[in-house]
């Protein structure tokens, strides 16, 4: 079974980074999201990155053990992940390991921008 | 220059071509000093020292870097040690030499990772053999409960795992699932760290399965990557009290059977994945499990189960799991509803290449009174063999 996902990115205001992400992503399409973060993450003037999943079907626990990944190595430079437009099933499975409760969400990743500063 | 350096007939065509001008520069030098004939004596030594010129100038050049070549050859295909050989010409020889050191170069690549892979592979032997030995082989009879437990590693080295736990005093059980993200090496690895922790913290008297997990997670997470962590579940049989208390850390939900409706209550572990965070103190919570009916059954498992596709892509999913359990939750011993679980699993998934570790546990509550029963527990690990592969999925390796 291939998984069918997309990805893009794209900076906002110049210290937001946007990634939208679609279809379902399991470790056979992590290296693309790794490759696609990538550039953002080493861009220190980026003090958040928004992961826009209003298009994300299903993750599986190795894209959840890089959004924990994500999170930690932001947090140590005073950066911020943020999600947005979870679906059921995303928030089902990142309430079941709990990571809902540590990473901030919002409805659209318009909201997101809007209410954090950066 | 170049098709004479180049080329063996080139060479040869050289050579002729240097003897024919010596010849005719020797006629020419003779009929100037006025030598009309010479005897056939030392034309015909003219004509031997030319040719042994040409063979010498041959010989030199091609005959004994061929020889050389040869040689070495010889003794790769027959085992014996041979050495790679400097190309003194550019020639065929000269190809045939480098083409001969490249070849030779490569096979003592192959042969180092050839001889890496085995002992790589003799390594993984070891260490999945390592983990076997830590997963439980047997497990306390607890008077009351029907247990089967088994997991399976999608490769060698598993991230799954599970254990039965008796405390200090014996008053309590404690047993838990986990599932470490991914599979693999680093997955195992932690999940022997949180093994070991586990172990060491019930034998020490920790008595209650918050403070286990609490106490893990903080022991646990400054000694991981923030990529990996566990999922895990923990389960406390209070003897005295006929109770199971529950403590999540971001796991699957426990799926209880209630016999009396036929009805399955998915209860949500809660908490957060050890290692994600390094003090879950405020959010890890232990809850108690509406008590037990004689014959209702609580079901631990992993999301190696869940996650499961199908041919067509389709998970297996928790509504399945549930559904099957709501069929079969009725049989009386913890291994028909185990077998029965699987069996729909098995028609689901058919021929299942896993690609996680999959671990389910039955429990079965057959009441105070009940004899203990031997807790049945299997562990294995997916064979990377193609024969494997086309066969329907099962627990067995």
């Amino acid at each position: 079974m291939v998984s069918t996902y997309s990805l893009s990115t794209e900076i906002i205001r110049t210290s937001f980074g946007l990634i939208h992400a679609g279809g379902e992503i399991d470790q056979t399409g992590l290296p693309d999201l790794e490759n696609a973060v990538k550039p953002l993450l080493g861009n220190p003037a980026l003090k958040i990155l928004v992961l826009d999943c209003a298009a994300l079907t299903f993750i599986n626990s190795k894209v959840v053990g890089y959004l924990v990944y994500l999170h930690t190595t932001l947090a140590k430079s005073g950066r911020k992940l943020i999600l947005a437009g979870l679906n059921e099933t995303l928030t089902d499975i990142l309430s079941l390991v709990g990571l809902i409760t540590i990473l901030p969400h919002y409805e659209t990743w318009e909201q997101a921008v809007e209410n954090s500063k950066s | 220059m170049k098709f004479i350096r180049q080329s063996i007939i080139g060479k040869a065509l050289f050579l002729f071509a240097v003897l024919m001008a010596i010849a005719f520069g020797l006629g020419i030098a003779l009929n100037r000093g006025g030598v009309d004939a010479i005897p056939t004596n030392f034309f015909l030594l003219a004509v031997v020292s030319g040719l042994a010129l040409i063979f010498i100038l041959f010989a030199a050049d091609i005959v004994a870097p061929l020889k050389r070549l040869t040689r070495q050859v010889q003794n790769l295909l027959t085992g014996k040690s041979y050495r790679r050989i400097d190309p003194t010409t550019i020639d065929e020889v000269g190809v045939l030499t480098h083409f001969f050191n490249e070849i030779t170069r490569d096979l003592e690549k192959i042969s180092y990772d050839l001889r890496e892979r085995r002992r790589m592979s003799s390594e993984l032997d070891i260490a999945s053999q390592i983990q076997q030995d830590v997963l439980p082989k047997e497990a306390p009879a607890t008077p009351g409960l029907d247990i089967v437990a088994k997991t399976r590693a999608a490769a060698e080295i598993g991230g799954d795992t599970f254990d039965f736990l008796l405390s200090p005093d014996g008053s309590q059980l404690f047993i838990y699932v986990g599932d470490v993200t991914g599979h693999g090496v680093p997955s195992g690895l932690i999940m022997m760290m949180v093994d070991t922790l586990v172990t060491t913290l019930v034998a020490q008297g920790v008595a209650n399965g918050r403070d286990i997990i609490v106490k893990t997670n903080a022991l646990l997470t400054p000694r991981i990557s923030s990529r990996l962590f566990m999922t895990t579940v923990m389960l406390r049989w209070v003897k005295s009290e006929q109770k199971f208390y529950y403590t999540g850390a971001g796991h699957e939900h426990i799926l209880v059977y209630r016999k009396a409706t036929e009805t399955v209550e998915p209860i949500k572990s809660g908490g957060i994945a050890l290692g994600m965070i390094p003090d879950v103190s405020k959010i890890a919570m232990e809850k108690e499990i509406p008590p037990l009916a004689v014959g209702d059954c609580v079901v631990l498992y992993s999301d190696g189960i869940t996650e499961a596709k199908n041919q067509t892509g389709e998970m297996h999913g928790l509504q399945r799991l549930a559904d099957s359990l709501k069929k079969h939750g009725y049989r009386p011993t913890a291994e028909g509803i185990f077998d029965s679980l699987t069996k729909e699993f098995q028609g689901f998934v058919e021929e299942y290449v896993q690609i996680d570790d999959i671990t389910m546990i039955v429990i079965k509550y057959l009441g105070p009174d009940a004899a203990p029963s031997k807790v049945k527990l299997a562990v294995s690990s997916e064979e990377a063999s193609a024969e494997h592969k086309s066969k329907v999925w099962d627990w067995t390796s």
